[in-house]
């Protein structure tokens, strides 16, 4: 409707303006018409592009599904070797570590001793050495877990100064054990991995510093009221501190393995690495505070909740291991001949009367014939493993539930204690076996199966 | 040229002349497009100079005159039919500063084929604006219509003035625009 101002009188000139007007619109019509086709196959390419967009987002998503799968099994097979070596390694350093015990209380040339104790020493490096590995791999892949129990934290302090006393004397160093804690106290964490820091830290500042002292300290935080108790652990020493550059390289993985050989220490140069980790999976943060010439402090705090004791399942301590035992019948069972050798003599040598074999099915057929106070299994064995020997000794009326179950395993991994305790064992032995942990082991799973 | 100026156009000549001289004028100028125009339409430039001379000649007001009308006219229409693109704009000078970089861009996007003139903008001080008019169809006098159209939308007072001078992207005519305080009313 065309409005009144512009709309001519004289009806030829409005006649012609309707025409123009009319001619217009159809016009726009077709400009309309036009304008809408072209937005109508705009949005036929919009959802081509749409759709093709998916499709590849699709294919990248199965691409990198698919990567990821690959990337994970990579991973896991890389995982399993090296649980596999480490098993491999374990074995044959079990027999050396063993034997050498053994034979060092046989020799009495001064010489002699000097060698035999290399020998010993090497094969601890080198087991040290397959730990680090296998601990680091375990961080790195996120399979590592904690395993959070009671335990008395002074004896894990007290137990470092005797680990590194005779080393830190035997360089005319001082140790120190600054531990401002009372003579027992129940805390709950992984005393197993605190350990692993403790004794990393120590053992590195007992073997970098020349003169001087190491200092261990303990000190219990502040805390309101209801918060979990806190404790700072530091490792100072008087030794060659470091530089900024070496501090930066420090926390690095595999940072030995450029430097230059002359300035290498021993070891895998990992230690420090999962020290940093495991303080940090712990909930904690390693610092380091150094100086060239000065020395170096290691400072972490970790939160450890005091243990609540219940009736007599209290935490095992120094105090609860019963005093030794002896004139045991003891049955071993171990498909690799230089274990058994080793823990017979080590078993012999301690008074039990002791009965070898070399499957899981001859110790089960033992027990169920002649008497036995405790049995030790390897936990892999061809045809009866140990688990299922432990099973089916477990399941023999009277006699089962009284016979002590020893495993021994020269399997790294910490979760494999666990699975043991499930089948009915009552204690685990990791490879290689040390006589006094033997001892130790046998006197309190005696004691548990005689009350 | 977009249809839309040749619609405005004779709108406003029917306001100055009268629907029926209007009408006789473009019969009289046998336009090629026989003036059917449509805004969303394109039509040729030639048709916009033909029409404007014939409008001065009948009203008898000089061409740049009637296109300086035309610009203020214009304003007002984009001023009521696209209020968007004012209400972000505080003064005249920030509408003016946004013709090229925000109205252009949009209409671009409507029309793609438009042929729009450029306009460089420079603020020269708190008062002072430089504004720089490029185009090859010489329609600075509707230029300066919307320059001055905007200064009475925000209802300021400025002194124009405009050169021919070289630009930074070639010939070009350059408006100063001098605000002032008082109702000196804006001259070209």
């Amino acid at each position: 409707m065309i409005p009144q101002e512009h709309t001519p009188a004289d009806p030829v000139l409005l006649a012609r303006r309707l025409d123009r007007e009319r001619r217009a619109r159809l016009e726009s019509e077709r400009l309309l018409e036009a304008k809408s086709r072209e937005l109508h196959l705009a949005n036929q390419d919009l959802a081509q592009l749409n759709t093709r967009l998916e499709a590849r987002v699709a294919e990248r998503t199965h691409e990198l599904e698919v990567a990821r799968q690959d990337a994970v099994k990579a991973s896991a097979a890389k995982s399993e070797f090296f649980a596999h070596m480490s098993h491999e390694i374990r074995t044959p350093l079990n027999g050396v570590i063993g034997a050498a015990a053994l034979l060092r209380n046989d020799l009495t040339h001064p010489q002699h001793l000097t060698l035999i104790d290399t020998v010993t020493s090497s094969a601890d490096i080198l087991l040290a050495l397959v730990n680090d590995v296998l601990d680091f791999e375990r961080i790195e892949s996120g399979r590592l877990e904690f395993f959070p129990a009671p335990f008395d934290l002074p004896s894990v302090i007290a137990r470092c100064g005797e680990l590194f006393g005779p080393s830190a004397r035997a360089k005319g160093l001082e140790l120190v054990l600054s531990c401002r804690l009372p003579d027992s106290l129940l805390v709950v964490g992984d005393t197993l991995r605190l350990q692993q820091v403790l004794v990393n830290l120590v053992g590195n500042a007992v073997k970098f510093t020349r003169t001087g002292k190491v200092t261990l300290t303990v000190e219990p935080q502040p805390r309101n009221p209801g918060e979990s108790s806190r404790y700072q652990f530091s490792v100072a020493d008087t030794g060659p501190g470091l530089d900024v550059e070496q501090q930066a390289r420090l926390f690095q993985p595999y940072s030995q393995a450029g430097r230059n050989p002359a300035d290498r220490k021993g070891g895998s140069g990992l230690g420090l690495v999962t020290c940093e980790r495991l303080v940090t999976l712990a909930g904690g943060k390693l610092e380091l505070q150094s100086r060239p010439g000065i020395g170096s402090v290691f400072t972490f705090t970790l939160t450890l909740p005091e243990a609540l004791i219940v009736g007599h399942h209290a935490a095992p301590s120094a105090l609860s291991i019963p005093k030794d035992v002896n004139s045991l019948r003891i049955v071993i069972a171990d498909d690799v001949k230089t274990n058994v050798d080793v823990l017979n003599l080590i078993l012999c040598r301690m008074g039990h009367t002791v009965t070898p074999y070399l499957s899981g099915l001859e110790a089960i057929e033992h027990v169920q014939t002649k008497p036995a106070d405790l049995v030790f299994l390897d936990l892999h064995m061809p045809t009866v493993d140990g688990f299922e020997a432990a099973r089916r000794i477990r399941a023999i009326p009277n006699v089962g539930a009284r016979i002590g179950l020893i495993a021994f395993t020269a399997d790294a991994q910490v979760e494999t204690n666990d699975a043991c305790l499930a089948v009915g064992f009552d204690a685990c032995l990791h490879k290689p076996i040390r006589p006094t942990l033997v001892k130790e082991t046998i006197a309190r799973v005696y004691a548990k199966r005689s009350v | 040229m977009k249809g839309m100026v040749f619609t405005q156009l004779i709108e406003m000549a029917d306001t100055m002349l009268g629907p029926d001289q209007v009408e006789a004028i473009i019969a009289k100028a046998d336009l090629p497009s026989g003036g059917a125009y449509t805004a969303v339409g394109n039509y040729p430039h030639s048709e916009a100079v033909t029409l404007v001379g014939a409008f001065s000649e009948a009203s008898g007001v000089p061409v740049p005159a009637l296109l300086e009308g035309f610009g203020e006219h214009m304003l007002r229409f984009f001023h009521s039919n696209y209020p968007a693109f004012f209400s972000t704009c505080p003064d005249a000078f920030t509408f003016l500063e946004s013709v090229e970089t925000y109205v252009h861009v949009e209409v671009k996007k409507l029309y793609p084929d438009a042929e729009l003139p450029r306009f460089s903008t420079y603020r020269m001080g708190p008062g002072r604006l430089r504004f720089d008019y490029y185009s090859s169809r010489h329609l600075e006098n509707l230029a300066a219509g919307l320059i001055k159209g905007t200064l009475k939308l925000y209802n300021e007072y400025a002194v124009v003035t405009h050169d021919s001078i070289e630009g930074e992207h070639g010939p070009c005519v350059r408006f100063l625009i001098d605000k002032t305080t008082s109702s000196i009313q804006p001259s070209a």
